[in-house]
C-alpha cells in the first residue's frame, strides 16, 4: 500500500487562465479519495497529472517517498480506468488484460496466472476470447478494471468510470467497486461529477471548483458543514436552498422573510436543505406553491414568497397543489450561513 | 434624335452579329497540322503564307495547328483521326504512311496531281516521291523535309590528336581504329570521358550497319524476317564490340536523349551518328570546335537510311481540294521548303529549295554539305509495312539489350528479333483471313448492358413506396439521373465496347463498323506475348516495391507531421505539393534529377554509393520510378493524417500508463487502429501503381528494352501507336480482372488484419 501526495499542483495552458491552482492533497495508504466537481473544474486534468499524461506547470506528485513528477506514466506504478474504458479494440479480453504485463516483460506463465486471477475476481472467465465490441457496457467496464488490477499497482486512478452506464448498472457497479476497494485496499483517486458516487465510495471527498479545492473532508462532514456556498449548492440532491439577503441587527431579511440569528451584518446568503424545511400549516399566508414534482418516495415543491424562493422536500405521501399557500418553519440548527461576497461559511453565534 | 440613334445601336450590333455569323457559316476553315511552333522562324512564315493563301482563295480561313515536339508526337495525329477530328492536312512520319494507307485513312491525291497542269514531279527528289507512292504509283502527299543518315565528325578533336581526317569512302576498320585512338580517360578518374563515337541507337540509325554488312531486315515479300542471318549478327557484334567490349563508343545518343546536350556537342567524341541533317540545327550553336559530315563508313557495301516527314490529306478532311491547293502552294512551295531547309531541321524535298543558297548557307558548317546528296544513291527507307512501328518496337527492346545494356549476346538478340517479328507477321497474315463482325453487334451489346442495368435496378429497388414517398423517389431519381447518364455514357458504355472489342480486331483509324471478329485470339496472344509478360513483370515489380514503400513513407510522414504547429503545416504543404503537380511536370523534373550527372547521383556519389544509370540501366529503371512514386506520397499522407486524427487518444494514453514504449504503442495500439486506412491506401495505391503511365511515357517510352513498358503504357502503345484496339482492349480487361482479383483478395484478407473501431462508446 502506498501514499499519494500532491504538493502545490498548478497547471495552466495560457497565461492568466489557470486550469488548476495550488492543489495540495494527501491520500493515505489504502484510502479511496473521490474528486468531485462540475464539468470543466479541472478534476480530470488533476487525475492525468497524477497519471503522468500531463505535466504540471508547477508542483510535485509523490507516491510513497518517491517524487514521480518527471517520471513517465509507465514508470509511476499507477493504473487508470478511463471513462470510455479505452480497451484496445483489436485485442481479445485476455490480451487486453495481459497487455500491461507483457509490457513489463513478465514470464508467460506469470501473465497467464495473473490474467486468470483478475478474470476470476471480476467474473470475466467466460469472456476472455471476446473482442471489446462483443461486450456489454458493464462487461467492458469490468475488463477495464481488470486491466488496472492485473498490474497490482500502487495507485488506482478512476476517471468517471461509470458515467457511460445506465442508472441501474451504475448503482450495481458502484457497489462492486466499493467491494473491490475493500478487498484490494489499494490507494485510489476517483474522479466523478456524480455526487452519489462521491458520497458512497470515498472515505474522503475533494470538491473542486474552477481549479481550486473548495473542501476536503469525509462525505457526511462535507454534506453537513459545506465550507463554501459552492459546496453547499453542489453537494446534496436536491441542492440546498441558497437565499440572498441582508442582515441588519442580527436579523436576516429577504423579501417578506425575516430570520433572527444572522452571524454577521450586511449581505449574506442563507442556506437551507430542502428536506430541513418543515410545513407548519397549509392555507392562509406564507409561501405560494409554484411547482410540484411527485417522485413517489418524496415530493419536491417549489414555492416563493416575494423575492424569497424555496424548495421543499416533503414526504412521498404529502399532496400539495400549485397555488396553495404553505407556512414553513426552519430549525435554527439547520441553517447555514455564507458570506455574501466571499461565499465562505460563517458560523452562527 | 440622338436618343433614337442610341436606342437603335443595340439592334445594329445584333444585325451585324447575325451577318457575321452567316458569313462565318459560309467560311471554309482549313485545319492544317504542322510542325512545332517552337520553330518560330517557320511558324511565322507559315502564318504569312497562309494569309496570302486566304487572300487568293476567298472565304477560306487557314487554321494552323501544332503537332508539338515532345514524346508521342507520332501518336497525336492518330488520336485526332480516331476521334474524327476533321483535319484537312497533316504532317506524319514516312514510317507511318503504310499504316494510314492500309487503314484507308488517307486521300489518294493522284487525281489532284493529274489534274494539276503546274505539277512537275521532276522538281522533287525522286527518292522522296517514290516513298510516297503506293503499288499503283499513286502519290499520297508531298515531303516536308527528309534526310539521309550520315556521320558527324569533330575535326578539331581529330586534328588535335594528330589523327588523319577520314576520306569520304572509309571503312568500318578505319572507323574502328580512329575510335580506339580517340578513346581516353583524360582526367585520370578511372572513367572514360572521351569516346570515339556517340553511337545512335534507334532502328532507323542501326539499319545502315546491317545493310552495309550485306544484311536485310525483311525478305522482299515483307512476310519473313531476316534478322537471324549472319550479316545482322555481324553488324550487331561490331556495334556491341564498340560499345561494351572495347568501350570506344558512348551510348548517350539514344532517341530520347536527342533534345539534350550530348557528348559530341560537348566536344568529347570524335564521331556522332548515324544521324540526320537535323543535327545541323542543334550544332549551329557550337563554336568550340570545327565539325563536318561524312558518309557512313562502309563494309561489304555502302548504305544509309532516310528519314522523312510528309504532308498528307486524311480521309476525314472536309475540304480535300483546298488541302491539296494548300499543299502545293504553301507547304510544297519554294519559300516554305527553303525556310525549312535553312532552319536545319531537314532537307527540303523540293530540289531547287535544297540547293538554294539559303539552305546551303556557305560559310556555315558542314563544309561537305554535298555529302547529304551524294549518299542518296545508297539511301533506303525502312520497310513500308502497315505495322512496321510494331515490329520496330518489338525489335527495339532486343536491340537495347545488346547495345544499351550490353547484357544480351548479339546472336541471341538476332534470334529473338527474328522470332518476334515472324510471329507478328504470321499474326498479320491470319488477320487478313478473319471474318467481319456483323454490323449491329456492338450496338446490341451496349443495349443489352443497358437493359441489364435497368433490369437490375427494377428487381433490386424493393417494394414501391407509399404515395407520400413517391415524390421523394422522383426527386431522388432526378438527382441520380445526372450521375446515371455519366455512368452509362462514360463508364458502362465504353466498358462494354472494349469488352466486345477485345474479341475483335479493329484499327481506330477505321470506322467502328469495319471490325474483324477474332474470337479469343487476343487473349491467347497475350499468353504468348513476351512483351506483355515483361510488361506484367515490370508492373508487378513496380507495384510490389512502390505500394508498401509509399505506404510506409506516407505513414511515417503522417506520424511525424500530425502535431499541429506552423512548421508541421508548412512541411505538410511541401510534402503534398507534388501530388497536385501534373505527372508530366513531375516526370520532366525527375528526368533532370535522375540524369547520370543529376542531383541524385551527385548525392549518391557524395556518400560513395556510385552513380546508377537510372533511366538507361534496365535493372535501375523500375527503382527510379519507385523513387518518383515515393516523392508523391502527399495524398496518402493526408489520408493517414485524417486517420490519425480520428484515433481515440485515450487508447494511446492507456498504453502509456500500461507501460508501453513508443514502438509498442505504435505496433500494438496505433497501427491496428489504422488498418482500415492502410487497407484503403493499399488498394487505391495498388490500382494507381498498376495504372502508371504518364511518367514512363514521358521519361523512357518503355525503355531501356521493355524494362519500363508498364501495362498501361503497353496498352496505350497497342491502341494508338500500333493501332491494335482489340488487343489493347484485351490488355485492359486482363488488367481490370487482375486488379479486381487483387483488390478482392486484399479485402478478403482484411477480415484477418483490419480492425474496425468497436461500437462507439461516447465520451
Amino acid at each position: 500500500m502506498a501514499t499519494l501526495s500532491l504538493r502545490g499542483i498548478h497547471k495552466s495552458y495560457a497565461a492568466n487562465a489557470p486550469v488548476l491552482e495550488g492543489i495540495d492533497l494527501d491520500v493515505a495508504a489504502g484510502e479511496l479519495v473521490v474528486i468531485v466537481g462540475p464539468s470543466g473544474c479541472g478534476k480530470s486534468t488533476l487525475l492525468r497529472i497524477v497519471a503522468g499524461l500531463i505535466q504540471p506547470s508547477a508542483g510535485e506528485v509523490w507516491i510513497d517517498d518517491r517524487c514521480v513528477t518527471d517520471r513517465r506514466p509507465g514508470e509511476r506504478d499507477v493504473a487508470m480506468v478511463f471513462q470510455n474504458y479505452a480497451l484496445y479494440p483489436h485485442m481479445t479480453v485476455a490480451r487486453n488484460l495481459a497487455f500491461p504485463l507483457r509490457n513489463a516483460r513478465l514470464p508467460r506463465a506469470r501473465i497467464a496466472e495473473r490474467v486468470a486471477a483478475a478474470a476470476r475476481s471480476l467474473g470475466l472467465e467466460g469472456l476472455l476470447d471476446r473482442k471489446p465490441s462483443q461486450l456489454s457496457g458493464g462487461q467492458m467496464q469490468r475488463v477495464a478494471v481488470g486491466r488496472a488490477i492485473v498490474r497490482e499497482p500502487k495507485v488506482f486512478l478512476f476517471d468517471e468510470p461509470l458515467s457511460n452506464l445506465d442508472t441501474k448498472l451504475r448503482g450495481e457497479l458502484r457497489t462492486e467497486l466499493a467491494e473491490l476497494h475493500r478487498r484490494l485496499a489499494i490507494t485510489t483517486l476517483y474522479v466523478t461529477h456524480d455526487q452519489a458516487e462521491a458520497m458512497t465510495l470515498g472515505s474522503r471527498i475533494v470538491v473542486l471548483h474552477e481549479g481550486r479545492v473548495q473542501q476536503i473532508g469525509a462525505p457526511l462532514d462535507v454534506f453537513a458543514r459545506p465550507a463554501t456556498r459552492f459546496v453547499a449548492g453542489f453537494i446534496g440532491s436536491p441542492p440546498m436552498n441558497l437565499i440572498e439577503g441582508v442582515a441588519e441587527g442580527g436579523v436576516f431579511h429577504c423579501g417578506p422573510l425575516a430570520l433572527a440569528g444572522a452571524p454577521a451584518e450586511g449581505p449574506l446568503v442563507l442556506g437551507v436543505r430542502p428536506e430541513h424545511v418543515r410545513v407548519v400549516s397549509r392555507g392562509g399566508t406564507g409561501f405560494a406553491v409554484r411547482a410540484v414534482e411527485a417522485h413517489g418516495n418524496r415530493t419536491l415543491v417549489n414555492a416563493e414568497s416575494g423575492a424569497a424562493r424555496l424548495r421543499l422536500c416533503l414526504g412521498g405521501e404529502v399532496r400539495v397543489k400549485v397555488g396553495e399557500r404553505l407556512a414553513v418553519e426552519i430549525p435554527q440548527d439547520r441553517l447555514h450561513w455564507f458570506g455574501g461576497g466571499s461565499g465562505l461559511r460563517l458560523e452562527s453565534g | 434624335m440622338k436618343t433614337l440613334a442610341r436606342a437603335r445601336a443595340p439592334w445594329k450590333v445584333i444585325w451585324l452579329g447575325i451577318l457575321a455569323a452567316l458569313a462565318s457559316a459560309q467560311e471554309r476553315v482549313l485545319h492544317v497540322m504542322v510542325e512545332d511552333p517552337l520553330l518560330a522562324e517557320s511558324w511565322e512564315l507559315l502564318g504569312t503564307l497562309s494569309r496570302e493563301f486566304e487572300a487568293r482563295h476567298g472565304g477560306v480561313r487557314v487554321d494552323l495547328l501544332s503537332l508539338g515536339g515532345a514524346a508521342g508526337t507520332m501518336d497525336r495525329v492518330k488520336l485526332l483521326l480516331a476521334g474524327d477530328v476533321p483535319l484537312d492536312l497533316t504532317r506524319i512520319d514516312i514510317t507511318e504512311l503504310a499504316a494510314y494507307r492500309e487503314a484507308n485513312a488517307l486521300v489518294d491525291l493522284e487525281p489532284y496531281f493529274e489534274g494539276d497542269s503546274d505539277w512537275d514531279p521532276l522538281e522533287w527528289f525522286p527518292i522522296c516521291l517514290d516513298a510516297l507512292r503506293d503499288e499503283r504509283g499513286h502519290l499520297y502527299g508531298l515531303p516536308q523535309t527528309f534526310t539521309p543518315y550520315v556521320m558527324y565528325v569533330n575535326l578539331t578533336l581529330l586534328d588535335s590528336l594528330g589523327i588523319e581526317r577520314p576520306a569520304r569512302e572509309w571503312s568500318w576498320e578505319e572507323f574502328h581504329a580512329i575510335c580506339r585512338q580517340v578513346t581516353a580517360d583524360t582526367d585520370g578518374d578511372g572513367r572514360t570521358d572521351r569516346f570515339g563515337v556517340s553511337l545512335t541507337q534507334w532502328l532507323q540509325a542501326l539499319a545502315p550497319w546491317i545493310w552495309q554488312a550485306g544484311g536485310e531486315l525483311l525478305d522482299r515479300s515483307g512476310r519473313v524476317s531476316r534478322w537471324n542471318e549472319p550479316p545482322v549478327v555481324e553488324a550487331l557484334t561490331f556495334l556491341h564490340t564498340l560499345l561494351h567490349e572495347e568501350g570506344v563508343a558512348s551510348d548517350d545518343a539514344t532517341f530520347e536523349n536527342q533534345q539534350r546536350r550530348g557528348l559530341f556537342q560537348s566536344g568529347r567524341t570524335a564521331f556522332y551518328g548515324p544521324v540526320g541533317y537535323w543535327e545541323r540545327f542543334r550544332l549551329r550553336a557550337v563554336r568550340e570546335f570545327e565539325w563536318d559530315v561524312l558518309p557512313l563508313p562502309r563494309h561489304r557495301r555502302a548504305a544509309t537510311a532516310v528519314a522523312m516527314s510528309v504532308y498528307v490529306v486524311p480521309r476525314t478532311a472536309r475540304h480535300p481540294e483546298l488541302a491539296y491547293a494548300f499543299l502545293r502552294e504553301v507547304l510544297g512551295g519554294l519559300p516554305y521548303q527553303t525556310r525549312m531547309g535553312a532552319i536545319g531541321n531537314g532537307l527540303p524535298g523540293l530540289i531547287e529549295a535544297a540547293h538554294s543558297a539559303a539552305v546551303r548557307n556557305p560559310g556555315v558548317p558542314p563544309a561537305s554539305f554535298d555529302v547529304f546528296f551524294e549518299v542518296l544513291g545508297e539511301a533506303r527507307f525502312l520497310p513500308t509495312l502497315a505495322n512496321w512501328r510494331k515490329i520496330e518496337s518489338l525489335c527495339q527492346a532486343e536491340l537495347e539489350g545488346v547495345l544499351l545494356s550490353g547484357d544480351v549476346a548479339p546472336e541471341e538478340a538476332a534470334r529473338r528479333m527474328a522470332e518476334k517479328t515472324d510471329a507478328y507477321l504470321d499474326l498479320e497474315r491470319r488477320r487478313e483471313a478473319r471474318p467481319r463482325l456483323p454490323g449491329g453487334v456492338m450496338s446490341a451489346a451496349v443495349a443489352l448492358a443497358l437493359l441489364f442495368a435497368v433490369g437490375l435496378y427494377l428487381t433490386r429497388r424493393g417494394p414501391p413506396p407509399a404515395r407520400a414517398g413517391r415524390a421523394e423517389e422522383r426527386a431522388a431519381g432526378a438527382f441520380l439521373s445526372l450521375w446515371a447518364v455519366g455512368f452509362f455514357a462514360f463508364l458502362l458504355g465504353p466498358a462494354v465496347v472494349t469488352l466486345v472489342l477485345s474479341f475483335c480486331e479493329w484499327s481506330p483509324l477505321r470506322p467502328l463498323s469495319d471490325m474483324a471478329y477474332a474470337g479469343f485470339d487476343n487473349y491467347t496472344r497475350l499468353w504468348g506475348d513476351g512483351t506483355f509478360h515483361t510488361s506484367l513483370v515490370a508492373t508487378t515489380l513496380y507495384a510490389l516495391l512502390s505500394v508498401p514503400l509509399t505506404l510506409a513513407l506516407a505513414l511515417a510522414l503522417a506520424l511525424l507531421l500530425r502535431a499541429t504547429s506552423s512548421l508541421s503545416s508548412a512541411v505538410r504543404t511541401a510534402v503534398y505539393l507534388p501530388a497536385i503537380l501534373s505527372p508530366v511536370i513531375v516526370a520532366a523534373l525527375w528526368h533532370v534529377l535522375l540524369d547520370d550527372d543529376g542531383l541524385i547521383n551527385d548525392l549518391l556519389a557524395l556518400i560513395g554509393a556510385g552513380r546508377p544509370r537510372w533511366l538507361e540501366d534496365p535493372s535501375w529503371v523500375v527503382p527510379a520510378f519507385v523513387l518518383m512514386a515515393l516523392w508523391s506520397v502527399g495524398t496518402q499522407m493526408l489520408v493517414f493524417l485524417a486517420g490519425l486524427s480520428g484515433l481515440d487518444p485515450t487508447l494511446e494514453e492507456a498504453a502509456r500508463i500500461d507501460g508501453a514504449g513508443p514502438w509498442r504503442r505504435f505496433v500494438h495500439v496505433i497501427l491496428p487502429q489504422l488498418t482500415p486506412v492502410i487497407l484503403f491506401n493499399g488498394i487505391t495505391g495498388l490500382i494507381a501503381a498498376f495504372q502508371i503511365f504518364a511518367q514512363p511515357y514521358v521519361m523512357t517510352q518503355g525503355g531501356p528494352g521493355d524494362s519500363s513498358r508498364f501495362l498501361v503504357l503497353y496498352l496505350y502503345e497497342s491502341a494508338f501507336r500500333h493501332l491494335e484496339m482489340g488487343y489493347a482492349s484485351a490488355i485492359a480487361w486482363v488488367l481490370f480482372l487482375l486488379l479486381a482479383i487483387l483488390s478482392f483478395a486484399l479485402l478478403r484478407s482484411s477480415r484477418r488484419w483490419v480492425h474496425y473501431a468497436s461500437r462507439s462508446v461516447g465520451r
